[in-house]
């Protein structure tokens, strides 16, 4: 073919390209849209970010993406780990005291030393988002952190002098394997302190609409038998030790009375400082919270502690999912605050079809909760799902037609 | 004709250039059923492929004209339906539709995407309309095979990755296979 050939044929295929650009409207970004409709509806569309199994906050633009993407299917709360494996993911001057890091390495150095939350807030507030910085690791920290090897004293342990325990129950570990890790005790005051502080700085420094701590903001029920703790049961018991049994009801009642202590310090710390901000707990369901972990939190609802409760119903069986939304605790607790439900949307090892979740949704919503919240962001339409993510998103898009506002707290009783 | 590689050196920027190209191209795209990929992703997967290549090929083409054609190559194998071949995947789970389906529109992707690069080399270049046979072939083999490995690795893991893991395959096997080849036509 000659040269005028070729070159014809290039210019008739350029204009092809051009026509087919224009024509063929792209269907994975018009998803994209923005809606600037007004919200027809009240409900908690919230997912968690975490740095665990997740690039969202170390690959570029991931941050914007997901901001982006949950702004587009009118997800309206983002509740962004602030807090693990013994790192802060702000700039945090208490981290540095405590750590000698201000802020988790590898995410300074992913970032050039940008701060994240900061960041994170502006590109959520823009779209409208609630941002609620969740202490992911509570009390737990890696034995090997710095936080663990700087101040031994700060740990509590169990009956033989252990300091690490399976990040998973026993029953729940199915022979995979597991990390084990090391407690702060949230009996001790320096401890408290320390803890305290990281909450009142993300408060003070950042423009944030609460602060959220999960079911690691205990302690384990084999834990307790380190001196202090041991030296503090002595001298509330008249020289008397703790009982052997970890199970024992008065001795799981004390510990579990002073970490409801603590939780009464923080709210009141925290109010004092933004009394409208709030104070969100994502704990599992009462029986296994107190039984494993001494949190008391229907007791923490009672005593006004709390704005929001999202319980996590990780369950793939539907029936055992259903009795979990009708426990009496749950439902004393909607009758005091707004209450949704933790959802889980698959982790790499459990990847969960989006029907699981389209029915939990849809049950949650039947028994009149104040929406859900996902764990985690990357498996709401990531790679890690058993679908593609254009089709999990096109259920979300269903699901989550118009824009919604979040509840108010309502008055107490 | 003056080569400024030698050419193993030159099969092996090549083999860079292209699955490195698919690799960057996934910040950007979004890996889906073939339906779920629209002209202007695919668009940028072409324009992802074509400017690495452009770079290594550059004293054999004609640069702009190469990135412009293979990008078109894409986007017109969208528009008509077959899908952005090598970032979508079919909807299928059944093995033996997937290779069959993977040949076929391999060999005609790779037709496609070796008509319009042939379109943008320098003339004279003796091995010019043998490019457009060695994508077909390269496509016709790469595509079945990462279809396969993808729907395996999907049903096994439970994951979707498994399928982004079986493109990678097919750009791998295209990279390798297109390299060599240009790399023997170029020393012929």
């Amino acid at each position: 073919m000659n040269r005028l050939a070729k070159l014809c044929l290039f210019y008739l295929l350029c204009v092809q390209l051009i026509l087919c650009l224009t024509i063929f409207s792209d269907p994975s970004l018009s998803n994209y849209q923005e809606k600037n409709s007004l919200p027809t509806t009240t409900e908690i569309r919230g997912v968690w970010l975490t740095n665990v199994a997740s690039g969202v906050l170390f690959v570029p633009w991931g941050i914007d993406r997901a901001i982006n993407q949950l702004s587009a299917l009118n997800f309206n709360t983002i509740y962004p780990v602030v807090w693990n494996r013994g790192h802060t993911f702000y700039k945090s001057n208490t981290a540095k005291l405590f750590t000698g890091s201000d802020v988790d390495p590898f995410l300074n150095a992913v970032h050039g030393g940008q701060d994240v939350l900061r960041k994170l807030l502006k590109l959520a507030k823009s779209k409208g988002l609630t941002v609620i910085p969740w202490f992911e690791y509570g009390f737990m920290t890696p034995a090997d952190s710095a936080l663990a090897k700087r101040y031994p004293d700060w740990l509590t342990t169990g009956q033989q002098g252990e300091k690490t325990i399976s990040e998973m129950l026993p029953e729940e570990i199915n022979n995979e394997p597991t990390n084990k890790l090391a407690w702060l005790n949230p009996l001790h005051p320096e401890v408290r302190e320390f803890i305290l502080s990281l909450i009142t700085e993300v408060v003070s420094n950042y423009d944030v609409d609460g602060i959220q701590v999960d079911d690691h903001f205990g302690m384990p029920v084999k834990f307790g038998y380190d001196s202090f703790t041991i030296d503090l049961y002595q001298k509330e018991h008249q020289g008397k030790s703790p009982p052997l049994d970890p199970l024992n009801p008065e001795w799981m009642s004390w510990r579990a009375n002073k970490i409801t202590e603590f939780m009464a310090e923080i709210y009141k710390a925290v109010k004092e400082i933004k009394p409208n901000i709030k104070i969100s707990l994502s704990p599992n369901g009462k029986a296994f919270a107190y039984k494993n972990y001494l949190q008391d939190w229907e007791t923490w609802v009672k005593r006004g502690l709390l704005d929001e409760l999202i319980v996590q119903v990780y369950r793939s069986d539907q029936t055992s999912f259903l009795a979990e939304l009708e426990a009496p605790s749950v439902k004393f607790a909607q009758t005091k605050i707004p209450v949704a439900i933790g959802i889980s949307t698959g982790t790499l090892r459990n990847p969960v079809k989006i029907a699981q979740v389209q029915g939990q949704i849809e049950a949650v919503r039947d028994r009149q909760f104040f929406g859900m919240s996902f764990f985690y962001w990357e498996s709401l339409w990531g790679y890690i799902t058993p679908e593609s993510p254009q089709k999990r998103r096109k259920v979300f898009r269903e699901l989550f037609l118009a824009k919604a506002k979040r509840p108010l707290t309502i008055g107490r009783k | 004709m003056n080569f400024p590689k030698t050419p193993s050196k030159f099969a092996l920027l090549w083999m860079i250039a292209t699955f490195g190209g698919f690799l960057v191209s996934l910040c950007w795209i979004e890996i889906g059923e073939r339906a779920e990929i629209g002209v202007v992703q695919a668009a940028m997967g072409g324009l992802a492929i074509a400017l690495p290549q452009s770079l290594i090929l550059r004293e054999n083409i004609y640069t702009m004209r190469w990135i412009i054609l293979t990008l078109t190559a894409w986007v017109l194998l969208t528009a008509i339906g077959m899908g952005a071949v090598g970032w979508s995947i079919p909807a299928s789970g059944i093995l033996s539709l997937r290779l069959y389906f993977g040949a076929i529109h391999g060999a005609f992707g790779g037709f496609a995407i070796g008509l319009s690069q042939w379109l943008a080399i320098r003339q004279p270049t003796s091995w010019a309309w043998q490019w457009i046979i060695v994508n077909s072939l390269s496509w016709a083999v790469a595509l079945p095979v990462g279809y396969a490995v993808g729907v395996t690795l999907h049903q096994i893991t439970r994951l979707f990755l498994g399928e982004v893991i079986g493109l990678a395959i097919t750009w791998l096997i295209v990279a390798i296979l297109t390299g060599l080849s240009v790399d023997k036509l170029m020393g012929e």
